[in-house]
């Protein structure tokens, strides 16, 4: 069926491009489609984009330890003169490494405050975004914004020797497995007009649960994105076809369900680690994720907010970003990593996502919450929390098989060198909310 | 040879607060010029006596300016200004540049009832032709100088307005987005 708002959603709509967007939503096996969404993106746009991938595809992030990127001095210049919130915090001249830190209740309290003046205001849009502390941030930005992430993850993807070829066929499914989300099919000038789908892999979003595979097979990705959960959830389904790659985000990619999805789809699967108020930051696989936008400068600091030697792990702290519409200085994420400048681009090794908590042993010996990332890091767990009780006891709460959750729970008794582990299956069924990893304790000193 | 010090400051808010009423008048101002620039040692030329002259624009911001030109030129009648007489091009800079300046913003009857305009009219007038109050520093005459200054006043206010304007567009812009369908992502975060 025809949608007259199409016209706005998709300026660039050829008639192609319109039946594959007429199958993708009409096909009698989709989901109950919960949103209607589209690129906006127009022909000014698009060539935007493309000159943004020529970059992308000439540029790779190079600075070494102590450095800034050639191109922040003119960035940071630019704010000052035209950002009205660091208008009065950027000094003129200041070193770079003595500027203030940005966060993001700065972005939730000034929001409106990070749009350059020059922004042109008819192409902003908006997204919410939600944090840990689950404080919403209404955040201003612009189509292209979105529409950069694809040059992006095809240059993480060629670099493993894969390609999106785009065209008459759909090229990106996000696949993701919760109790409600926004879903809707699109298709992507960018690629062709290729077809794109965010899909709800929880079977209650589906007239039949075996829709799920029959639309997947009757769309067969070339590359599929999604959450550890959502990819998990796919993988249980069974498809004719595999994609060429998988780019895995938002949550902590462990190294186990990381080895079950490239065993079962037998294609790289990729972790993309990114914010949407900065866009994908870096990508990589077990080794580390190298930084990825060519315009996007990677800092590591300590709590005193001084940076980190190469290899030491702090807060990441990031410059730059896809969004122009929110240019951000020294903005803190909240996630911990080191950099390392081994390789040609620099790169994020020991990531995660959140800050570290102090778990005791039953002696009240104390040591980091990454140590139980570590430890539980070969087993295939979608998703795991983990909360260390007032009386020293622990609650792993998880979804997987009997076998593994033996192992994981004799692992724990171990680590914790005697204190009482309790496991907390979750059902199938059950959406798992909040971030892959989780942990929480009650004990005085720990910090979630 | 260095100039002898100046009186205080407070010596030519006196002098323009006793400004005599044929300067707040209209008394002919290119001859209060000629006569001004002639005991300075000077020769008015016409580019300075064009600005005590009836100009093009409306006949209310001309009298303006004249009357700045004429509290600028009874300020320099003070005799601790015509002793040595200042330089020439100090002289040009303050009647063709400063004067027009301040007078496009400030309105002169403010040199009757306030005293930072008269403050301001002694700063502009010093800076001008180079000279300082006595003890007082660089630093000290700018910081004082930021305080009364109408031109810059104006410019930040004007500024202050128009950040203002522009983020409550911004705010009233993603207000209405926010309710509105936003563009596809390709990843979720």
């Amino acid at each position: 069926m025809h949608d007259p708002a199409d016209a706005d959603r998709f300026p660039l709509l050829t008639d192609a491009g319109r039946r594959r967007l007429a199958r993708l939503r009409e096909h009698p096996s989709a989901p109950h489609w919960r949103h209607r969404c589209g690129e906006r993106l127009t022909a000014a746009g698009l060539a935007s984009v493309r000159a943004y991938a020529e970059e992308v595809g000439s540029k790779r992030p190079s600075w070494r330890s102590g450095e800034v990127a050639a191109w922040v001095p003119e960035f940071i210049e630019r704010c000052r003169e035209e950002v009205p919130f660091y208008r009065d915090r950027l000094p003129a001249g200041a070193d770079f490494f003595a500027l203030p830190t940005t966060c993001r209740d700065d972005l939730r309290r000034n929001y409106w405050a990070f749009v350059p003046d020059p922004a042109d205001l008819s192409e902003l849009v908006t997204y919410w975004t939600s944090g840990t502390a689950g404080d919403r941030v209404l955040l201003p930005t612009y189509p292209e914004a979105p529409a950069r992430y694809l040059p992006l993850f095809e240059a993480a993807l060629a670099a493993r020797g894969v390609r999106i070829d785009g065209g008459d066929r759909t090229s990106i499914v996000q696949a993701v497995c919760q109790r409600r989300t926004y879903t809707f099919p699109s298709v992507m000038s960018y690629f062709g007009g290729a077809g794109y789908a965010k899909l709800n892999l929880h079977a209650d979003e589906w007239r039949d649960p075996a829709d799920r595979a029959a639309y997947l097979d009757d769309f067969p990705p070339e590359v599929v994105t999604g959450d550890p959960v959502g990819l998990t959830e796919l993988a249980r389904l069974r498809l004719r076809a595999a994609p060429k790659a998988v780019l895995s985000s938002a949550t902590a990619l462990l190294p186990g369900t990381r080895r079950h999805l490239e065993a079962h789809f037998g294609c790289p699967v990729l972790n993309v680690y990114g914010m949407i108020e900065v866009g994908p930051i870096a990508c990589g696989d077990s080794d580390g994720l190298e930084v990825l936008p060519p315009n996007l400068f990677v800092e590591i600091l300590d709590t005193a907010g001084e940076p980190c030697p190469p290899v030491t792990r702090g807060e990441v702290v990031v410059t730059g970003g896809i969004n122009p519409f929110v240019p951000l200085v020294r903005y803190r994420t909240g996630d911990f990593a080191a950099l390392d400048f081994a390789g040609p681009v620099p790169k994020l090794v020991g990531f995660e996502g959140r800050p570290p908590v102090l778990f005791r042993t039953a002696a009240g010996v104390a040591f980091n919450s990454i140590d139980v990332s570590g430890t539980l890091a070969d087993l295939p767990l979608p998703f795991l929390a983990v909360r260390q009780r007032a009386d020293g006891s622990v609650v792993l709460r998880t979804r997987t098989d009997p076998a593994t959750v033996a192992d994981a729970a004799a692992r724990l008794h171990e680590l914790f060198a005697g204190a009482a582990v309790e496991v907390d299956l979750l059902p199938d069924g059950v959406p798992w909310d909040g971030k892959t990893i989780q942990y929480r304790t009650a004990l005085p000193t720990g910090h979630e | 040879m260095t100039n002898p010090p100046l009186p205080p400051l407070a010596e030519f808010l006196r002098w323009l607060a006793e400004t005599p009423p044929a300067f707040r008048d209209d008394p002919p101002v290119e001859a209060v010029l000629n006569d001004l620039f002639e005991t300075l040692g000077h020769a008015a030329d016409a580019d300075i006596l064009a600005v005590g002259q009836p100009g093009k624009g409306k006949p209310a911001a001309d009298r303006n300016r004249r009357l700045w030109v004429l509290a600028a030129s009874w300020l320099l009648w003070h005799p601790a200004l015509r002793t040595p007489p200042p330089p020439l091009d100090g002289l040009r800079r303050l009647f063709l540049e400063v004067v027009p300046r301040v007078a496009a913003v400030v309105p002169a009857d403010g040199l009757l009832t306030d005293e930072d305009r008269r403050e301001e009219l002694v700063r502009l007038t010093l800076r001008s032709l180079g000279l300082s109050l006595p003890g007082e520093s660089d630093r000290e005459a700018e910081d004082r100088f930021t305080q009364v200054d109408s031109v810059e006043g104006r410019r930040v206010v004007r500024a202050a307005a128009e950040r203002e304007r522009r983020a409550r567009e911004v705010r009233e812009a993603m207000a209405r987005r926010a309710a509105e369908e936003a563009a596809s992502r390709y990843s979720p975060e």
